[in-house]
Parts: C-alpha cells; sequence; structure tokens
C-alpha cells in the first residue's frame, strides 16, 4: 500500500509541477467569484499576446486582503507574477488593515468601470422605510442612496445622515449577489446593485425596476467625474440635483467621492512590481490585448464595454488628491456606524 | 459540434469511472474539477460534460455492483442484493440487460420531467424571503437525521463538526471565524476539498487496504440473449421499475438524503409490493424483480437531486453538491431564479443527461466485453492514477502547500469517519446548510428588529414576533418549521429501525 501511496504522490507531484508557467495572475478571490472570472478571461487572452504561458492563482481570504497582502509581501519580486486587484481592494486600502501599498508597483491596466443603482419601480425617496441588502464593497454605493433619500440634512455632516440612515433604512448584511437579486425581485429589498454588465443582463425589460442612478467613470485627462457613456442622464450627481433642487455636498459626499473612485477607477487592474523589468513588456501585450476585437470582446462581454487607464502615475495623483484626513475619518465612521464594518483610520495615508 | 463531442467525451469518462469499483459520480467530478478553467469561455459546454458525466456514472456505477458484487458507489449497493447471485447464476447478461433498460428509462423520463420543468419550478423560489429561506434551512438540517447514524452521539457529533466546518471563514460582516489564526481558511473550506476529503481519499484507501480485487463470474448461454430476456423483465415488471424510479426522485428531492437511501427504499418497496407472492428465486438470492425494483432509483435520484440545488443552492447528495461547486467555478450562481430562467443552462443540463443516458446505455450493449477487461485491472492501478488526480485538482485552488494540507487533515478526517461510522454525508448536509442558516438567521433578525447591524444578540426589545410568526405574512416559513421539528423528532425516535445508511 505504501508503494502505491508513493506512486501517487509521485505522479500528483510531477502533474502539479508540469502545470506551473511562466507567468503567473495572482487573483485574491477563490475561483467562480468575478474578479476571479474576469482574471481567467484576460490570463487566456493575454498568454497570446505576451507570448508565453499565463496561470491564474488564486489566493483567497478574508474581504479579498490576504492574497494582495501575499503579493505585496512576497511574490511582487518574482519579475513574472502580475497582481489583478478589484474594486474592493481599493476600499479596503483605505479602510482596512493591510500591507498592500499602490504607490509601490506599476500599474499595467485597469479598467475605468462602474456600478448600476436599482431601485423598485416608483418607490419615492423622500418618504417611507427602505430596506437595502448590502456587504463589502457595498461602501459607495449605499452612502450615495443615503445622500438621496435624505436629502439636504442639517450641516451634512456624518451624524447628520447617521441619524437619517437609522431612521429611513433597514440595512441587512451578508447578502450575497444572487440573492440580493432574488429579495429585489420579491420585493423584500427596495434596492438592486449590479456591476453594468450583469444590469443588462438580469433587469433590463423586467418589469417592477428602474434604474436608479449609475457613478459616472472618472475622466482621468481631466480629473472629473462624468456620466458614464453607456447609461447615459443617470450620475448620481445629476439624479440628486434633480430630486434635491442642489448639488450634493458635505461631509458623507466627501467620502463617498473617495470610496467611488478608489473602487470604481480601479475596479479591475493589473499591477506589477515597482521597476519589474517585464513590466513594460506585459503593458505592451496588454495594451495588443486591448485593441484585439476578439480578445476585447470576450473582456467587455463579462465587464461591459468601458475604457482602459495604462497611465499609472496619472491615475493614483488623480486618487491620492481625494484623501484628506476629513474624508478618510468620515468614510471610516460612516463604516462602522451604518454597516457594521470594522473599518480603521489610517493616518498614513496622508503621507 | 462541440456540445456532442463534449457529452460524448464525458459519457465515455463516466462510464469508465463508474465501472471502477468504489469511485463513483462524486470521485469522477472532483477529477474533472481542474479543466473548469477550459470552459470559463462557454459555462454552458462544461455543463453538458458534467451531466453527461452524472448520467453514465450512475448508470455505470451499477453494471460494476452487478457484475463483481463490489458497488460501484454507494449508491448502487443495493442491487447488489439481487444482481451480483444473477451474475453468479451465469445470467450476468440478464442482469445488464435489467440494469440498461431500467436505468435508461428512469433516467431519461425524470431527467425530462426534472429539467424541462425547471425553469417553471424557479417561480416558487420567488416566494422566498430570508424568513422563509430560514425555515427551509431548518428543515434541511433536521433532514440530516435520515442520514446520522444510528448512533447518537456520533451523529450529534457529525452535525456539529458540520455546522462548524461551514462556520470556517467570515461571519456577515467580514470578522474572520473559527480560522484559528490561519489566514487561509478566512474564506472558508471549500467544497472541492471537503468532498475529496470526505468521500473521495477514504474511499480509495480502503479499498487499497482491503486489496480490492474485482472481476466478474463467466457468464452462460448468449449475450444478446440475455440482454434481450433482461429488457423483457423489465417490459413485465413495468410498474416495479416506475415505482423504483419514483421512490429514487422522492428521495433525491429531500436535502442531503440522496446517497443509498433511495435504492435501499426502492428495493424494500419492492419486496413489500410483491409479498405472500411465489417468487420463482426468492429475493436476495438473484431475482431478477429486485434488481429492477432498485436499479432505476440511482438514475432518477441522481436527477431529482439537482431540484434543491439549482432551486435553494443545497446539495441533496455529495455529487450535486459537486456540481454545485463546478457550477460556481463557472460564475453561475447556483440556487438563483436567474438562472433558472437562463433556457440555455437548463437546456445544457437536460441534453447532458439525457446524452449520457443513452449513450452509456449503448456504449454497455455493444462493450460489455471491455467492461469486463477494465474490471480485471488492479484496483491500484487505477486508483492511484485517481489519487493523483483528485490531488491535483485540489491543488487548483491557489497552488500553495494549504491546499495539500487542508486535503490532507479532512482525508484523515474522512479516514476516521469511515472507520467509525460516523455519517459523512450528515457532516456535508451540515456544512452547507451553516453558512446559510447564519446568514439568513441575521437577516430575518434585522428585517424583523433591529434594523441596523448589532453584534450578537445584546436585545431582543423591539423585536416584532407576531409579524415574523404570522401565518398570513409568512405562511412557508411556519409550515417549515412545524415540518422540521417534526421530521428531526421522528427521525431520532426511528434510529433504531431500518438500516444504517452510513
Amino acid at each position: 500500500m505504501i508503494k502505491n501511496l508513493l506512486l501517487g504522490a509521485v505522479a500528483s507531484i510531477f502533474m502539479v509541477s508540469s502545470a506551473l508557467a511562466d507567468y503567473t495572475l495572482i487573483v485574491p478571490q477563490a475561483p467562480g467569484k468575478g474578479t476571479s472570472v474576469w482574471g481567467e478571461i484576460i490570463a487566456k487572452n493575454l498568454e497570446k499576446f505576451i507570448g508565453e504561458p499565463v496561470v491564474v492563482r488564486h489566493i483567497p481570504g478574508a474581504r479579498d486582503i490576504p492574497g494582495f497582502n501575499k503579493f505585496h509581501n512576497d511574490l511582487r519580486h518574482d519579475d513574472k507574477t502580475i497582481m489583478v486587484a478589484h474594486g474592493g481592494n481599493g476600499v479596503s486600502y483605505l479602510l482596512d488593515k493591510v500591507d498592500y501599498n499602490y504607490f509601490d508597483y506599476d500599474l499595467i491596466g485597469s479598467m475605468n468601470n462602474d456600478i448600476v443603482l436599482g431601485k423598485q419601480a416608483g418607490k419615492d425617496e423622500k418618504s417611507g422605510t427602505w430596506t437595502i441588502a448590502g456587504g463589502s464593497g457595498f461602501e459607495p454605493d449605499a452612502a450615495a442612496a443615503a445622500m438621496l433619500l435624505c436629502g439636504p440634512q442639517g450641516n451634512n455632516t456624518i451624524n447628520d445622515y447617521l441619524a437619517c440612515w437609522r431612521d429611513r433604512v433597514i440595512w441587512v448584511n451578508g447578502v450575497s449577489g444572487g440573492e440580493k437579486r432574488l429579495g429585489f425581485k420579491n420585493g423584500e429589498f427596495d434596492i438592486a446593485r449590479e456591476s453594468p454588465a450583469a444590469w443588462k443582463r438580469f433587469y433590463t425589460g423586467i418589469k417592477g425596476n428602474e434604474l436608479w442612478f449609475t457613478h459616472g467613470i472618472l475622466d482621468l485627462e481631466n480629473n472629473v467625474q462624468i456620466a458614464d457613456p453607456n447609461f447615459p442622464n443617470t450620475q448620481f450627481e445629476d439624479v440628486y440635483e434633480k430630486l434635491w433642487g442642489e448639488a450634493p455636498k458635505g461631509d458623507l459626499y466627501n467620502a463617498y467621492k473617495l470610496t467611488r473612485n478608489w473602487r470604481d477607477a480601479i475596479q479591475k487592474s493589473l499591477w506589477m512590481n515597482k521597476g519589474n523589468p517585464n513590466s513594460a513588456k506585459v503593458k505592451a501585450a496588454v495594451t495588443a490585448m486591448i485593441n484585439d476585437p476578439v480578445a476585447s470582446a470576450e473582456i467587455y462581454a463579462k465587464t461591459g464595454v468601458y475604457p482602459w487607464i495604462q497611465d499609472g502615475p496619472a491615475l493614483l495623483a488623480a486618487l491620492k488628491s481625494l484623501i484628506t484626513e476629513k474624508a478618510l475619518k468620515d468614510a471610516v465612521k460612516w463604516n462602522q456606524k451604518a454597516y457594521g464594518f470594522p473599518s480603521i483610520y489610517k493616518p498614513e495615508l496622508l503621507k | 459540434m462541440d456540445y456532442v463531442i463534449w457529452a460524448f467525451i464525458g459519457t465515455c469518462y463516466g462510464m469508465l469511472v463508474g465501472i471502477i469499483p468504489i469511485a463513483g459520480v462524486t470521485t469522477a467530478l472532483i477529477t474533472v474539477f481542474s479543466m473548469g478553467a477550459y470552459f470559463m469561455a462557454d459555462p454552458y459546454l462544461g455543463l453538458v460534460f458534467l451531466t453527461a458525466i452524472v448520467a453514465s456514472c450512475a448508470s455505470a456505477d451499477s453494471y460494476t455492483s452487478i457484475l463483481t458484487g463490489i458497488p460501484g458507489a454507494s449508491t448502487t449497493a443495493a442491487c447488489v442484493i439481487d444482481g451480483y447471485p444473477m451474475a453468479k447464476k451465469g445470467q450476468a447478461a440478464r442482469a445488464m440487460g435489467i440494469a440498461i433498460t431500467d436505468s435508461t428509462f428512469n433516467g431519461v423520463i425524470f431527467a425530462a420531467l426534472t429539467f424541462f420543468l425547471l425553469p417553471y419550478y424557479g417561480k416558487i423560489i420567488v416566494l422566498f424571503g430570508r424568513p422563509e429561506f430560514l425555515g427551509f434551512m431548518t428543515m434541511a438540517l433536521a433532514c440530516i437525521g435520515f442520514v446520522a447514524s444510528k448512533n447518537v452521539f456520533l451523529s450529534m457529533c457529525a452535525i456539529i463538526f458540520g455546522l462548524c466546518v461551514g462556520m470556517v471563514g467570515e461571519d456577515v460582516v467580514s470578522n474572520p471565524r473559527l480560522t484559528f489564526g490561519w489566514e487561509y481558511l478566512q474564506n472558508g473550506i471549500g467544497m472541492v476539498v471537503l468532498l475529496s476529503g470526505l468521500f473521495g481519499v477514504p474511499e480509495l484507501l480502503d479499498g487499497f487496504r482491503r486489496q480490492l480485487k474485482s472481476a466478474a463470474p463467466p457468464m452462460e448461454g448468449n449475450y444478446f440473449e440475455g440482454l434481450k430476456e433482461g429488457f423483457g423483465d423489465c417490459r413485465r415488471h413495468w410498474k416495479d421499475m416506475v415505482r423504483g424510479g419514483l421512490i429514487g426522485f422522492v428521495t433525491g428531492l429531500l436535502p442531503g438524503v440522496g446517497g443509498a437511501v433511495g435504492d435501499f427504499l426502492a428495493y424494500g418497496a419492492t419486496k413489500a409490493a410483491h409479498k405472500g407472492e411465489k417468487q420463482e428465486v426468492p429475493f436476495g438470492e438473484g431475482n431478477p424483480i429486485g434488481l429492477l425494483g432498485c436499479e432505476g432509483a440511482n438514475n432518477a435520484q441522481k436527477v431529482s437531486s439537482m431540484i434543491p440545488a439549482c432551486l435553494f443552492g443545497i446539495p441533496a447528495a455529495p455529487f450535486a453538491a459537486m456540481v454545485m461547486a463546478i457550477c460556481m467555478y463557472f460564475g453561475m450562481e447556483i440556487g438563483t431564479p436567474s438562472l433558472l430562467e437562463d433556457l440555455q443552462f437548463t437546456n445544457s443540463l437536460a441534453f447532458g443527461y439525457i446524452f449520457g443516458t443513452i449513450g452509456v446505455a449503448l456504449l454497455s450493449i455493444f462493450l460489455y466485453k471491455y467492461i469486463l477487461k477494465i474490471l480485471e485491472v488492479p484496483f491500484w492501478i487505477y486508483a492511484t492514477f485517481i489519487l493523483a488526480v483528485i490531488v491535483y485538482a485540489n491543488m487548483q485552488y491557489t497552488g500553495g502547500w494549504e491546499d495539500l494540507a487542508l486535503l490532507t487533515i479532512l482525508s484523515a478526517i474522512g479516514c476516521v469517519c469511515k472507520y467509525y461510522n460516523i455519517s459523512r454525508p450528515a457532516i456535508l448536509v451540515a456544512y452547507v446548510v451553516a453558512f446559510k442558516i447564519d446568514e439568513y438567521f441575521w437577516g430575518t433578525l434585522q428585517l424583523y428588529g433591529y434594523k441596523q447591524w448589532k453584534p450578537g444578540l445584546t436585545s431582543m426589545e423591539g423585536f416584532r414576533w407576531t409579524e415574523l410568526f404570522n401565518i398570513y405574512n409568512h405562511p412557508i416559513f411556519l409550515v417549515c418549521i412545524i415540518v422540521a421539528v417534526g421530521i428531526f423528532i421522528n427521525s431520532l425516535i426511528r434510529k433504531d429501525k431500518g438500516i444504517d445508511y452510513t
């Protein structure tokens, strides 16, 4: 029996080692989740343009942080390791205890994406209780929803909005994407929240729901948020102004902008260690992949058609400009008090 | 054309693994898990491949049970009772004729009933909110009583262990839970590694330990004449065949029950139906009616197990858990109405299953000689290969040493459970239900009392009990809770009777 078991072990080690490839995409999620599927599609297409095999390695963990931490502390020093990060990692960079730091890496490419919010058709923002199913990654969406439900509040401080939130919102934690859809469909929840591709797939043409707002996308050249060309006239700021007769402002709005852009502008992104000798080669391969109609069609089928950003220094400078002590502290407070998340204030981000 | 090619490959592979003693559908699916990335661009192709494997493996498992007396999988153990004595008497071809007809008939009929109606079943799920799901999950947990062993202490250990495994990872606000400081566990314990550890590896190691040898007894007479006789048996006793399928179908619907229960119930029902009748050959000594009464239950149960998996995300059997795991790998959220409304999803399931069922029947008729040859291959050769593939499949998760460590730990636990008759299906169901119960419990609390998250049950003040426990507001919730209590008490009271399915 021992002999046979050893044979099995040798065979398995052979099979595993033969699967080791040159380039590795580190995905901080378990297989099957949104960014994992995106990573698999990117790996499959990217290897055609790099000219070498690309494999995916999943390193899952709480809030998708451990995988990125492992990249930062260990794997990034490998010349052929690429990090696949998502918007949730961006929010965690601001609000959770993490080791990774975007300023230590070269941006290879980032999809400048959006999130779509729907509501029960005809539901009046200005009255009644709203039931919202939340979860990690939902931070900017629920903050925007709170502003739309509450409108201008006293001095527009976080405490003002918290009082309104407690009065108007039933917040249900830990609901998965599919169950949010089910809960929205059977009227248990009042808000739907989807990626643009999922919105088109699951909600277009279905009665009972209406597109409420989108966040828009970052115009990097002018460092402003602009309307999403896939969903014109739906940007949060426009919807708010139309509803309340004035532009959104105040502490929650600043905290919202901070988390929104740190999530959406790097919602699906690829990073390599700063100064990595292969960065230029991989970046060129990504550019070729984006310009290839077959590869890009496969990617856009998953995400919707959104522009890529490859100018890392400009993107990080734009994101950095949103980090102020006040906005950061307010975002932490809102996360803790409104959602119950264990967020922390990190003064080192101000440096 | 790709769909036909992959359905055919799935049928052949499922048949091959099915023929191998002890390795069943779950093992077959674990070994193909590492192919998931190939189907990422077209997950429906992957679904066709998977369901063809499930269907053909379910049928081929029976052939091994009949020809060698060693169950191809636990789900076909009942076929050994009358099937193997028939083979020993030189009636292997007749027994194969019964098995092929019964499996194909019940497989196709119940696949059609299940998959073509699946989108309509989906309308039921829209009636479910947090409280309804909580009630249903509680009912699923109560069904564990069916698959728990007769030993109440060991059963409780299995259930508590399963619940703990299911809770590993994060709580609903993303705080680490039961990870013992091991970061790797923060994402929870995956279905693939759990199934490999609890079921895949222990069965293979057990085969090594017993130095399993399998060979079919010699057959008398003309093979095709024997097959024809078997077809004739099915025609004459079609009612027994349909009854077996129906019992298998119903047991497949019960969360976690699946496994061998359906087959043994069907066998028992067949015996009961013919009680008092004079039999040419007594039951248990090679009675064709005994074989055809239980054979199709396995195929019907396989297909109906997909209903709770697709509707509620609760696997009715280990193989269904594996199908769910692979679907999740493809990014498909099993247990959501949007997936059930996806006609390509249900069509892929139906096509793969029906193709696999019919395909394996035809292959079995014409490749019988080669089936016998495969059965003569020493167990250690294919078991070593399967073990290697299981290890490889599990290392697809992160590729790190942690994958191997967790597989080793869970395999050790699986072996202990097998040795001491601790119910592994009970662990599996408790594992699946644990996280969902937690989620729906807090969801219900927040909807009916807390409004916003509060850690721990600090106060029930303001909780709207009457609104929640109101028959007009939540009839499904209340019925589920009452049924759950009834099932649990009944299953524990009757634990000393019947068969120990562990």
